[in-house]
C-alpha cells in the first residue's frame, strides 16, 4: 500500500488502457444478436455452421410491401423503389426481386429447352404410365378447346404435348396468394393494390454502421415517395430493423441508466461527504474497472455483447462498495492515518472482493458465450477497482475529513436501525424466516419459462409491422426448417427428392396436412438421376410416335413440327441442369438461399416450411432417410437456454456452497449466520417473483448470483466490523446499496425484457439483503455489552 | 376413285369458302365503329338491349370455331352455354367431346366425361382472370361494367347490331384484342373473339333465350358441382 504499489499498480493500468485502446479502435464490435450468446453445438460444428448460413440468410432477407388504392401509383411506386434498391450498396444488386416479367422470361430461357429433362410431377406420372401419351393427348384436346387456351398455344410447335405449361403451373404454386401483374407480384386488399419487394441486404443486420445506414436510406427513400404519391402505403420488414431498434433500446437504457445512477451517487455522496473529492475518486475505480474489463473482453471474444455491457455496467456498481467503506470510515473518524484505517479494511474488502469474484468466475466454465463474458467482465471489473481503492485511496485522502464530528443523517440513521436490531433481534429473525415460511408458496408458483422470445423482447409496432406484411403476402412467420446434408450436390438433392416424394404420399389425402413446405430446391433444381430418368420417360413417347403423330395432325398440327419435335426428344441437344449453372442462372434469382453449399460441409440444402402441425408425424418420416435434419429455431434454442439454465442453477446453488464453505473455514459455525441473508434474501425474491407471476429464465439465475456477490459482501463487511464501527460499516453498505438499488430500479424499468428481468430480481434481492445484512453481526456472538451502538 | 375425287374437291371447295368467308373480330374497326361510346352518347339501341340483359340470365346452344394461328385448321365444338348471374357462366361442351366449365369470378371450374374436377384458382392466373372478367362484363347488361372493362363501340342496322368492346385493362388488353357481339333485336346470335396472338374464336348462339330471376333457381343443379 506505499507509493511504490501504487506506481506499479499504475503501470499495470497504463498497460491495461493502452490494451483497451487498442482492441476498442481496431475490435470494436458491438453484438446485439441475443441469439450470439448462445453457444457453439458441440455435437455438431458442421450442423451449427450450416443452422448460421441459414440464420444469416434469413436474417439478411428483407420484405417490403408497397401499396395504394391506385395500381398504377403502386406500381410505379414498387418500380422506382425496386430500382433504388438495385442501385444501392446496402442490398445484394442480383437479390432484389421486384421485376417477375424479366424473371419468368428468365425462368423461360432456362427451363424451356430442359422441357424434356425436368418434368411436372403429373406429367412423370402420366408418362410413366402404360397409356400416359393417350391421356396427355386427351388432356391437350381438353386445353384447346377451353376459352383461355391462347395461353398454350404458343407453345404447340415445339411443346405440343405441353410440358413445359405443366412445370409453370407448378411454380405459380409457390407465390401462394399473390400473383404476377404486369411483371410485378401483386395482391388486392381493401381496394388497394399491394405489391412485394425481396431482397437480401448485403451487411451484417446486426452491424451498427449498417444498420444506421439502412434505417437512414429506408427513412429517405419512403419520405421522397410519399411526397411523390400520398397516401403511399410503405413498410418494410427486417432483421437489421428489428437489431437498430433492439440497439437504440439497449443504447437508451444503457445511457439512462448511467445517468441515473450517477446522479444517484453523485446525490449521495454530495449530502453524506459533504465535498467534491469523493465523487471524483469514486470515478476512479469505476473507470479503471469498467475499461479494464472491456479491454480484456474484447481481447479474449473479439467483440462483445451489449447486454454483457448492460449487465457488466451495473455490476461495476459493485466497484463502489469498497470505495463507500473507506470514504465511510473517513467521513466519521475522530482520529485518521490513511494507510492504517486501509490496512484494517484489507481483510473484509478482500474476502468480500474473493467471494463475490467466486460467485462470477464459476460462470466462466459454461460454454455459455454470454455467461462467459460476464463472468469476465464481472471478474475483472471487481478485481481492478478493488485494487484501485486499495492500493490508490489512502493517497487521496490524506486527512482528517473536515466536518468528522458532524454526523451525516445516513449515519445517524444507520445507528437507530442497528438500535432497533439489538432490541428486536429475535423478532426480526423470527419474522424474516417466518416471512420466507409465508412466501414459500410464491417459489411454487414460479412460472420456469426458457423460451428465447423472453430474451428477444421486439418493438411492439415493429412486430405488428411484420405480422401485416406476413399477413398481406400470405407469408406465415415460420422458424421451422429441414436441412439436407450429404457428401455431394448430387446424393443431398436425391435425398431431398426422395424424402418430400415420400412425406407428400405419406400426408396425401388428409385434409389438413402436418407440414406445408416453402420452396422445394429440387422442383427448380432436380438431381441428374431424376432428369435422367425423367428424360427416358419423355422419349417413351417414340414408341408411340406414329400414333402420336396422327393424334396431332387430327389437331391441325403441322407435319414436319410434329417430326421435329419428336427428333428434338430423341436428341436432345440440351445439357442436364447441374447445381452451378443454376446457381449462376438469373432463373434462380429469389432462390439460391436454398442451397446452402458444398466443399467443407458436403453439400446441404436448406427447405424452408411454412407450416408445421405434427413434428412427430414429420420426423418419423425423416429418420427414415440420412442426413436430413428437422429444425425448428425457437424449439431448439428454449431446449438449449433450459440445459444452460439448469447448468447455471446448479452453478448458482455451487456458488453458494463455496461461499458459504469459505464463510465456515474462517467463521467456524459463524458462516452460518453469514449466508443467512443473502440466501434469505433470494429465497424471498424468487417467492416475490412467483407471486408477480413473473416466467423465470436464465437471466433470473444471473440476478442471484448478483444477490450472493453483493449479499455476501455486506455480511463479511459486517463480521469484520470492530463493534464499534458497525454503523460506520452500515453506513457504507446503506450508500453502496442504495446505488445499487438505485441502478437495478431504473433497470427493471428497460425495454428489453433480459434487462427489465435482472433489473426487477436484483432490486428485490438487493433491498432484502440489506435489511437482512444487520443479522450477521448479531447472529455471531449475540449483542455484548460493549458492544451497544452509541 | 370419283368418290374420292369428290370428297377432296368438296373439301377444298369448303375449305377455299370457309377461308374467304371468315373476317378476324377486328378487322376493319374503324370502318364498322367510327367512334368508341361514352356516358353521353349511348344510343338507344344499346340502351334497350343492355336493359333487356340486365338481371338476365342467357342460355342458347352455341357452335364455336376456334382459329389457331399454328394449326392449319379450325377447331370446332357445340354445346349448351348458361349464364346465371348469382352462379356464374356454365359451358357444356358436348362435341368433340363432353366436358362442363363453370366460370365465377374467382375461379374456373373443370369437370370431365370422367369425373374429374379440376379448379383453376383466377387469383394465380390474372391473365385467365381477365377472360372471365371479359366473359362476365359481356353477359352482365350492365353499361358501368361494360365501360369498366372496356372500350365500348355500337352499330345497329335495322334490327342487327353490333356490339365492339376493346379491353381497356392492361393485363386484359395483353392477351386480347377485341370482342365483338352481334344479335338481332334482344337476341345475341354471335360472340367472336380476337387474341392479340392472332387466334380467334367465334362462337355462333342458336335458341337463345333470355333467363329471368324466377328461372333461376332451376338452373341451380347445372351449377351445384361446382360449389
Amino acid at each position: 500500500m506505499g507509493w511504490k504499489s501504487a506506481i506499479v499498480w499504475l503501470g499495470v493500468l497504463v498497460v491495461f488502457g493502452y490494451l483497451g485502446w487498442v482492441q476498442v479502435t481496431e475490435n470494436w464490435h458491438l453484438q446485439t444478436d441475443i441469439l450470439a450468446l448462445l453457444p457453439e453445438d458441440e455435437q455438431d460444428l458442421a450442423m451449427q455452421s450450416l443452422r448460421r448460413i441459414v440464420s444469416g440468410t434469413l436474417g439478411r432477407t428483407v420484405l417490403v410491401l408497397i401499396g395504394h388504392e391506385n395500381v398504377a401509383v403502386a406500381q410505379a411506386a414498387t418500380r422506382k423503389l425496386g430500382t433504388w434498391m438495385a442501385e444501392n450498396s446496402l442490398f445484394e444488386r442480383e437479390s432484389v426481386l421486384w421485376d417477375y416479367g424479366q424473371h419468368q422470361q428468365a425462368f423461360f430461357d432456362l427451363y424451356f429447352p430442359l422441357r424434356y429433362h425436368i418434368l411436372s410431377p403429373d406429367v412423370r406420372q402420366q408418362l410413366q404410365s402404360a397409356n400416359g401419351y393417350d391421356v396427355l393427348l386427351q388432356q391437350l384436346q381438353q386445353n384447346l378447346y377451353q376459352p383461355t387456351s391462347s395461353f398454350i398455344t404458343p407453345f404447340l410447335a415445339m411443346d405440343p404435348l405441353l410440358f413445359f405449361p405443366a412445370l409453370a403451373q407448378v411454380w405459380g404454386q409457390r407465390t401462394g396468394s399473390l400473383r404476377i401483374q404486369n411483371g410485378l407480384l401483386t395482391r388486392q386488399h381493401n381496394g388497394r393494390s399491394y405489391h412485394v419487394i425481396t431482397a437480401q441486404i448485403g451487411f451484417n443486420p446486426f452491424d451498427a454502421p449498417g444498420q444506421r445506414q439502412f434505417v437512414q436510406q429506408w427513412h429517405d427513400w419512403v419520405v421522397t415517395l410519399q411526397q411523390l404519391w400520398p397516401n403511399l402505403e410503405v413498410r418494410q420488414t427486417s432483421a437489421a430493423q428489428f437489431a437498430a431498434a433492439s440497439r437504440e433500446s439497449i443504447q437508451r437504457d444503457m445511457v439512462v441508466i448511467g445517468i441515473g445512477s450517477m446522479l444517484g451517487v453523485i446525490v449521495l455522496i454530495l449530502s453524506t461527504f459533504r465535498s467534491l473529492r469523493y465523487l471524483l475518486l469514486a470515478l476512479i475505480p469505476i473507470v479503471t474497472g469498467l475499461g479494464a474489463a472491456l479491454s480484456l473482453c474484447l481481447w479474449l471474444f473479439g467483440e462483445l455483447h451489449a447486454l454483457t455491457l448492460a449487465f457488466g455496467a451495473s455490476l461495476i456498481g459493485i466497484c463502489i462498495d469498497y470505495s463507500f467503506h473507506y470514504f465511510a470510515h473517513h467521513r466519521v473518524a475522530p482520529v485518521w492515518d490513511a494507510r492504517t484505517v486501509m490496512r484494517q479494511l484489507c481483510p473484509a474488502l478482500s474476502l468480500g472482493m474473493f467471494t463475490t469474484v467466486v460467485s462470477y468466475i464459476g460462470l466462466a466454465f459454461t460454454p455459455l458465450v454470454g455467461l462467459q463474458q460476464i463472468a469476465v467482465f464481472a471478474a475483472c471489473g471487481i478485481l481492478v477497482s478493488f485494487a484501485t481503492v486499495v492500493l490508490w485511496f489512502p493517497f487521496g485522502l490524506p486527512h482528517l475529513h473536515l466536518y468528522s464530528g458532524q454526523h451525516p443523517l445516513l449515519y445517524r440513521g444507520a445507528r437507530s436501525v442497528l438500535v432497533v436490531w439489538q432490541r428486536f433481534r429475535n423478532l426480526i429473525v423470527a419474522i424474516s424466516i417466518l416471512a420466507v415460511i409465508l412466501c414459500l408458496p410464491g417459489l411454487w408458483r414460479l412460472n420456469v419459462n426458457d423460451s428465447p422470445r423472453l430474451l428477444n423482447d421486439l418493438p411492439p409496432d415493429l412486430v405488428s409491422q411484420d405480422q401485416l406484411i406476413r399477413q398481406r403476402i400470405g407469408l406465415p412467420s415460420s422458424e421451422s426448417y429441414l436441412i439436407v446434408r450429404s457428401e455431394s450436390a448430387e446424393t443431398a438433392l436425391r435425398t431431398l427428392e426422395s424424402a418430400y416424394a415420400e412425406i407428400q404420399a405419406t400426408q396425401a389425402g388428409i385434409k389438413i396436412p402436418w407440414v406445408v413446405f416453402g420452396p422445394v430446391l429440387t422442383t427448380f433444381l432436380p438431381s441428374i438421376e431424376q432428369q435422367q430418368r425423367d428424360l427416358v420417360a419423355t422419349q417413351t413417347l417414340l414408341q408411340h410416335g406414329p400414333a402420336l403423330t396422327d393424334a396431332l395432325t387430327q389437331f391441325g398440327l403441322e407435319a414436319d413440327m410434329i417430326q421435329g419435335w419428336l427428333s428434338a426428344i430423341e436428341n436432345p441437344t440440351t445439357e442436364f441442369l447441374e447445381p452451378d449453372v443454376w446457381r449462376e442462372h438469373p432463373a434462380s434469382a429469389g432462390l439460391r438461399h436454398l442451397w446452402l453449399g458444398e466443399a467443407d460441409l458436403g453439400a446441404a440444402i436448406l427447405v424452408p416450411l411454412l407450416r408445421v402441425t405434427d413434428p412427430s408425424a414429420l420426423q418419423a418420416v425423416l429418420d427414415r432417410f440420412d442426413g436430413l435434419h428437422y429444425v425448428n429455431a425457437v424449439e431448439e434454442l428454449t431446449r438449449v437456454l433450459r440445459r444452460y439454465r439448469r447448468q447455471a442453477t446448479w452453478l448458482a446453488i455451487g456458488a453458494y456452497g463455496l461461499i458459504f464453505s469459505i464463510l465456515l473455514w474462517r467463521y467456524g459455525k459463524n458462516g452460518f449466520s453469514l449466508i443467512l441473508p443473502p440466501l434469505l434474501a433470494a429465497l424471498l425474491t424468487l417467492s416475490v417473483l412467483g407471486f408477480l407471476g413473473q416466467p423465470f429464465h436464465l437471466v433470473h439465475v444471473l440476478a442471484l448470483l448478483l444477490i450472493l456477490g453483493m449479499g455476501v459482501d455486506y455480511t463479511i463487511f459486517i463480521a469484520e466490523s470492530p463493534p464499534n464501527d458497525c454503523p460506520t460499516t452500515l453506513l457504507a453498505l446503506t450508500l453502496s446499496a442504495l446505488t445499487t438499488v438505485f441502478s437495478f430500479g431504473l433497470l427493471s424499468l428497460s425495454q428489453q425484457a433480459v434487462l427489465q428481468a435482472i433489473g426487477l430480481t436484483t432490486l428485490i434481492g438487493i433491498a432484502l439483503t440489506l435489511v437482512l445484512a444487520p443479522m450477521a453481526y448479531y447472529c455471531r456472538d449475540g449483542p455484548k455489552k460493549s458492544d451497544h451502538v452509541g | 376413285m370419283r368418290f374420292v375425287m369428290f370428297v377432296f374437291f368438296s373439301l377444298a371447295i369448303a375449305a377455299v369458302v370457309f377461308a374467304a368467308d371468315f373476317v378476324p373480330p377486328c378487322a376493319n374497326w374503324a370502318e364498322r365503329f367510327p367512334t368508341s361510346l361514352t356516358d353521353d352518347s349511348i344510343p338507344p339501341g344499346l340502351y334497350r338491349l343492355l336493359r333487356a340483359h340486365q338481371k338476365q340470365g342467357f342460355t342458347a346452344a352455341f357452335v364455336e370455331e376456334k382459329r389457331v394461328t399454328l394449326l392449319k385448321r379450325p377447331l370446332r365444338s357445340a354445346g349448351q352455354l348458361i349464364f346465371i348471374p348469382p352462379y356464374g357462366l356454365s359451358r357444356q361442351l358436348k362435341t368433340p367431346f363432353k366436358q362442363e366449365l363453370i366460370v365465377t369470378p374467382t375461379a374456373l371450374h373443370l369437370r370431365s366425361e370422367a369425373g374429374g374436377h379440376q379448379i383453376l384458382v383466377l387469383d394465380q392466373l390474372p391473365v385467365a382472370k381477365a377472360f372471365v372478367d371479359a366473359f362476365l362484363a359481356t353477359f352482365s347488361g350492365s353499361w358501368v361494367t361494360l365501360k369498366t372493362h372496356f372500350e365500348v363501340f355500337f352499330m345497329s342496322n335495322l334490327e342487327h347490331w353490333e356490339l365492339g368492346l376493346k379491353p381497356i385493362q392492361p393485363l386484359m388488353a395483353k392477351q386480347i384484342a377485341c370482342l365483338v357481339l352481334e344479335g338481332q333485336n334482344e337476341q345475341l346470335m354471335q360472340l367472336a373473339i380476337q387474341e392479340t396472338n392472332g387466334d380467334s374464336t367465334v362462337d355462333r348462339f342458336y335458341h337463345s333465350q333470355l333467363l329471368p330471376e324466377s328461372t333461376w333457381l332451376a338452373y341451380q343443379p347445372q351449377f351445384e358441382w361446382s360449389q
